[in-house]
């Protein structure tokens, strides 16, 4: 006997579960796609916000740490006995804080030059030297102790532009814009002890510190250190 | 006799404030700062300036270079120690101090330039002006653009006379202004090269003139020293251009004026006065010395 003719609910209901499985397996890989691909973009962004805005932050966080790094192998490195950081000790350790920084951060960061000075009134002023090629923007990240009510620190270039830091703690800023029109050379020689010719540097500015204080403290001194990043402004920098 | 509570009170202030002066700087002098509006056609001009009796007061030229700031407390004391038990204690203690400063100096010590106010703190001044124009593109190592002659000593040399015409120079009680061109190093005085001239034989310059033509003297805070008759008048104005203030100082019958300084490094600070932002360091300031206090020097 034939078998009544009609629609075969069995075959409509696998029909139906193929096209379910079907289109369930299609969203499932679409949102595996979609899902992948969002998070391809948010690691993306990601790392290129790491790679950009977040260094400088990066950098003074890791300064502010109380078990710094940078921190301490500033401290480790540099003899407290040495005032200026053009030394070879100096120059040997800013090479270690380089190669430090370097493998945290890849070849994002240019010229790094760091030092520690006390300021005080009997020697209120101190001068580092910075090579920062034309392009090229520099952030000074700095720690100042025992800076007292009133007192700050000038940071004078060259042609007379200055940034004053009134308080106590980190310091973060672009000092790129106090070093534009200034002289493209500086001469070193009353550091270096070299005649004038041979102390001419292109794109090396000297960057005075100076202490002024609102009332005599005796003795009292203010301590400061530094690490000026000299970066690509391209690459790396908002 | 009745005493009114107004004048008791006014009384007792009195004290107290005289008290207070004397507690707070006890060897420092005290010079009072005229504050005087000068009039003309354009208006008024306020200037904040002091008039200095010159068989009072002894000046000096303040050079930040110089011995007296580039050593420590710490280095004076030891030198004083080393030099107590000793015949010639004096030489000793000089070659000591000397030596300090050399070593400081070697060490990348000393600063080159001080902010006016440090000046005034460091020394037993009564008053210091700034003085001096800073060499361009120097105020980092700041050096000073003219002559500074100390006790005879030339410390930087004489610079052209065409663009800082003027040298003040001060010997003791005395203060004269003289032409750069015929500045001559034979003297013995401490002197610093500065200008433009204001005012010459009670004449304003021809050259201030000319120069305002050109545009050359865009309105600033100025210090200026005003040579008369009657002694030294030292001041700083509120912001003018150097023709204006010329001839404004012309009522104070200067026969010679100078411009010292202009913003932003031009600044006055005495006790209880202080003009000037202060924003830049300057390599020389001018300090008038009450005469019982003038300092030697380490």
């Amino acid at each position: 006997m034939d078998k009544p003719v009609g629609p075969k609910k069995t075959t409509s209901f696998g029909d139906f579960l193929g096209k379910v499985k079907e289109e369930l397996f299609g969203k499932i890989a679409a949102g595996i796609l979609l899902g992948a691909g969002a998070v391809l973009v948010l690691v993306w962004g990601w790392f290129q916000g790491f790679a950009g805005s977040q260094l400088e932050s990066l950098v003074i966080a890791e300064m502010n740490k109380p078990d710094s790094r940078i921190m301490k192998i500033i401290e480790a490195k540099i003899s407290k006995s040495v005032p200026n950081f053009e030394t070879e000790i100096g120059k040997a350790s800013i090479n270690l804080v380089r190669a430090e920084i370097a493998s945290g951060f890849g070849d994002k960061v240019g010229d790094l030059t760091a030092g520690r000075f006390i300021l005080s009134e009997n020697s209120p002023a101190q001068t580092i030297y910075l090579y920062a090629p034309e392009g090229h923007k520099v952030i000074l990240h700095a720690k100042i102790r025992n800076l007292s009510d009133g007192d700050r620190i000038v940071i004078i270039a060259p042609n007379s532009n200055n940034i004053v830091m009134a308080n106590e703690g980190l310091f973060q800023e672009d000092i790129t814009r106090i070093l534009s029109n200034t002289p493209s050379s500086a001469t070193v020689n009353r550091v270096m002890n070299l005649s004038p010719e041979q102390g001419q540097f292109r794109n090396f500015y000297p960057l005075r510190f100076q202490l002024s204080v609102a009332e005599s403290r005796g003795d009292a001194s203010t301590e400061l250190e530094y690490l000026a990043v000299v970066t690509p402004a391209i690459s790396v920098l908002k | 006799m009745r005493i009114s509570p107004f004048a008791l009170g006014c009384l007792i202030c009195s004290a107290l404030a005289v008290g207070i002066g004397e507690a707070g700087d006890v060897r420092r002098g005290w010079l009072k700062v005229d504050h005087t509006s000068l009039r003309d056609e354009a208006g008024e001009v306020e200037i904040h300036a002091v008039s200095i009796d010159e068989y009072r007061h002894t000046f000096r030229l303040l050079v930040a270079d110089s011995l007296e700031f580039r050593l420590s407390d710490l280095d004076k004391e030891r030198c004083e120690n080393l030099a107590s038990n000793s015949a010639n204690a004096e030489e000793l203690k000089a070659r000591c101090l000397s030596e300090f400063a050399f070593a400081n100096k070697r060490s990348g010590f000393g600063s080159g330039a001080l902010f006016l106010s440090d000046y005034y703190r460091r020394t037993n001044a009564s008053l210091v002006v700034s003085g001096g124009e800073m060499a361009i593109g120097s105020y980092s190592i700041p050096l000073p653009a003219g002559l500074v002659q100390v006790d005879g000593q030339v410390l930087t040399p004489l610079s052209d006379p065409s663009i800082l015409d003027g040298v003040v120079c001060l010997d003791g009680p005395r203060m004269g202004i003289i032409l750069a061109a015929e500045f001559s190093e034979e003297l013995s005085a401490d002197c610093l090269q500065t200008g433009p001239i204001l005012i010459r034989f009670q004449e304003i310059s021809p050259r201030l003139e000319a120069a305002e033509a050109f545009g050359l003297y865009v309105p600033a805070r100025h210090t200026f020293v005003c040579v008369r008759g009657n002694g030294i008048v030292l001041g700083i104005s509120e912001p003018v251009g150097l023709l204006r203030l010329a001839n404004l100082l012309v009522t104070l019958d200067c026969d010679d004026a100078m411009r010292l300084s202009s913003d932003p490094i031009a600044g006055v600070y005495a006790t209880g006065f202080q003009s000037g932002n202060e924003a830049l360091p300057v390599h020389n300031a001018i300090g008038v010395f009450s005469d019982a206090d003038a300092i030697a020097g380490p």
